[in-house]
């Protein structure tokens, strides 16, 4: 039954008898906030995924030695000053060394990387991805190092096997390989005692490695670690400024992207209301002679937009639910090295933001596309419209 | 100051169309209808009775000359103004019914009355007792799809009465219907005319219907005639 705002009446009343036509209308506006709502995921995810690789094999600063250093001596006093720093959460010394491993007449050159176990995986969590043996036993056994298994499987070795660390052609060590990291990368650890020895380095380190409590005061860190101890300290957004000038890039193509779709989206629903307006000339002709305003011709209109745009908005959100849901499920292979391989979805990281942003615009959209429309409707000429023969 | 029982008053009034050629629709009309009278607009086609009863409806603007609703100036009134005055002293009936078709007959015959700002349960009860006076308090609730021609006429007549207007303005409207529905829709009027004591200017072809009527106006080419 209608009630004293008429004009809402109308307009429903309107929208739903013309089922055929506003289905399209209310698909256009779904699809494109779906759309949307899932592209925003996909970008953010796959930001926040890239964010979280970045920083996951990576410390948050990476502590250099200063100009013309090619060490960082007096380490212990730094490391005390750097651990001092409000939002430092750890820090692991590092030094590292170019040698060649081999094993029978097979030989990798790679770079040895000594470190103290405890540190390095408190602050890289290093042996997350350990599949055999353990790094502390780098601790007590003085030949002894840590491998991956890419570098394992190039060499033919397992655990427990010795293998040979040869510098230049007349130095040389064997060491036990006592723990296996699942990488394809060639990564050798051993304890960082040893290295500094074995490489005549006692004292020194190439870098100190530093977790932060909030990734994103990582430049804010790094500066003031440079101010406190003089070392050159870089922050992972700064490593990585390239990526992060693409993303600002394909954020603004996304964009450019959001906007296309909504102003074919937009076309749609102009489109079904420009078709209601001529399908409807008689009866706003009649509503005219019956003292119904111009003003409230033109709220029909924008009544019948913002109802379509609210429906389309609901249907919207439940595609984006589902598209998300069922992108969720989608499982993708990643090989890690010839042997293992780690199963991985594809990053989304649905926000309320997104689906905030898709609504605000869509309803914008709509509101701007029955301008027309609602215009053109209240402009009519109540006798030419009531005698139309069209 | 108009005479007390003068509801419309025309003096002087023409309507002319055409762009570089100017043709006379209405040229110098005057005319004066009384309160309650049952009068007849009639003339062959394209004489202008229609362009007399759509000036009469506020529908259409004359290009000279004034026109006086219950004694007020309609010629020079805005949009929202005409729009008021169609809405609390006007009802129309054209030729085909008009009805919103997504709408009860209860529904219909209501909206005047939502247009001009009355609360439900009056509209309602109003609405209910206009549809009993044209003989269909038994489809109230079916739309116009579910109603004959006639019945869709009657239901147009009772929205035409919805606000109580001072003026019932019906073009041509029984145009569309047979000769027993045709006779049925004008008993009808007649009868309500009499309850309601309201002033019915209908534009008719029917020289039947029309020598029915209190008063018969003709026109040709523009002019009264008689």
């Amino acid at each position: 039954m209608v009630d004293g705002m008429y004009e809402h009446k109308i307009a429903i009343r309107n929208v739903i008898s013309n089922k055929k036509n506003t289905m399209f209308s209310v698909i256009a506006v779904a699809l494109a906030i779906g759309i949307i709502i899932i592209f925003m995921g996909l970008i953010s995810g796959f930001a926040a995924e890239l964010t979280d690789s970045i920083t996951d094999n990576s410390p948050h600063i990476r502590v250099s030695p200063s100009e013309n250093n090619d060490f960082i001596h007096l380490y212990q006093h730094h490391l005390d000053t750097i651990n001092g720093i409000d939002g430092v959460s750890s820090t692991s010394l590092i030094l590292r060394e170019a040698a060649t491993l081999e094993k029978r007449n097979k030989g990798v050159s790679t770079t040895i990387t000594g470190i103290v176990p405890e540190q390095e995986i408190r602050t890289m969590g290093i042996d997350d991805d350990l599949i055999a043996g353990d790094f502390y036993t780098l601790d007590h056994r003085r030949n002894s190092i840590v491998i991956s298994t890419g570098l394992a499987n190039e060499l033919n070795v397992e655990m427990g096997d010795r293998i040979t660390m040869a510098i230049g052609e007349d130095r040389s060590i064997d060491l036990e390989v006592v723990g296996l990291v699942l990488s394809g990368s060639n990564l050798a650890y051993v304890h960082l005692d040893f290295i500094q020895d074995y490489f005549g380095h006692k004292g020194k380190v190439s870098t100190i490695s530093v977790v932060l409590d909030d990734i994103y005061a990582a430049d804010e860190i790094a500066a003031e670690i440079e101010r406190e101890t003089e070392l050159e300290a870089t922050s992972w957004i700064e490593d990585h400024s390239d990526l992060f000038d693409l993303l600002a890039i394909q954020n603004i193509v996304a964009w450019i992207f959001y906007i296309l779709i909504y102003v074919v989206a937009g076309f749609g629903i102009a489109n079904v209301l420009l078709t209601m307006v001529m399908e409807k000339k008689k009866e706003i002709g009649m509503l005219m002679a019956m003292g119904a305003t111009r003003k409230s011709i033109v709220k029909i209109f924008f009544i019948e937009a913002t109802f379509l745009g609210i429906v389309g908005l609901i249907l919207g959100c439940i595609i984006a639910l589902v598209g998300i849901h069922l992108l969720g499920l989608i499982e993708i292979e990643i090989p890690i090295d010839e042997v293992y391989a780690d199963v991985a979805t594809v990053p989304l990281d649905p926000q309320l933001i997104h689906f905030l942003y898709a609504g605000g615009f869509a309803m914008v959209v709509n509101v701007i596309a029955s301008i027309v429309p609602a215009r053109q409707a209240s402009k009519l000429d109540p006798v030419e419209a009531i005698e139309d023969d069209t | 100051m108009p005479s007390e029982n003068k509801i419309v008053e025309i003096k002087n009034l023409s309507k002319v169309y055409g762009n570089g050629v100017e043709v006379y629709a209405l040229n110098s009309i005057d005319l004066n209808i009384t309160k309650g009278e049952f009068m007849a607009i009639v003339g062959p086609s394209g004489s202008g009775k229609s362009t007399l009863l759509h000036i009469i409806g506020i529908l259409d603007t004359p290009t000279s000359g004034t026109i006086l609703i219950d004694g007020e100036n309609v010629s020079d009134m805005s949009d929202d103004q005409r729009a008021t005055v169609r809405n609390k002293k006007l009802g129309f009936v054209f030729q085909y019914h008009h009805l919103l078709p997504d709408f009860t007959a209860l529904e219909n015959v209501m909206m005047p009355m939502f247009i001009a700002g009355v609360e439900k349960k009056e509209a309602k009860e109003r609405a209910t007792q206009l549809l009993s006076d044209v003989g269909l308090h038994d489809r109230m609730e079916h739309r116009p799809n579910e109603l004959s021609g006639g019945q869709c006429q009657r239901v147009a007549v009772a929205r035409a009465l919805a606000n109580n207007p001072d003026i019932l303005i019906g073009d041509e409207l029984t145009g569309n219907l047979d000769s027993k529905s045709s006779r049925m829709v004008y008993d009808i009027l007649r009868r309500l005319n009499e309850k309601y004591k309201q002033t019915f200017i209908i534009v008719t072809h029917d020289d039947a219907l029309a020598e029915r009527t209190d008063r018969i106006v003709r026109i040709i080419d523009g002019k009264i005639v008689s």
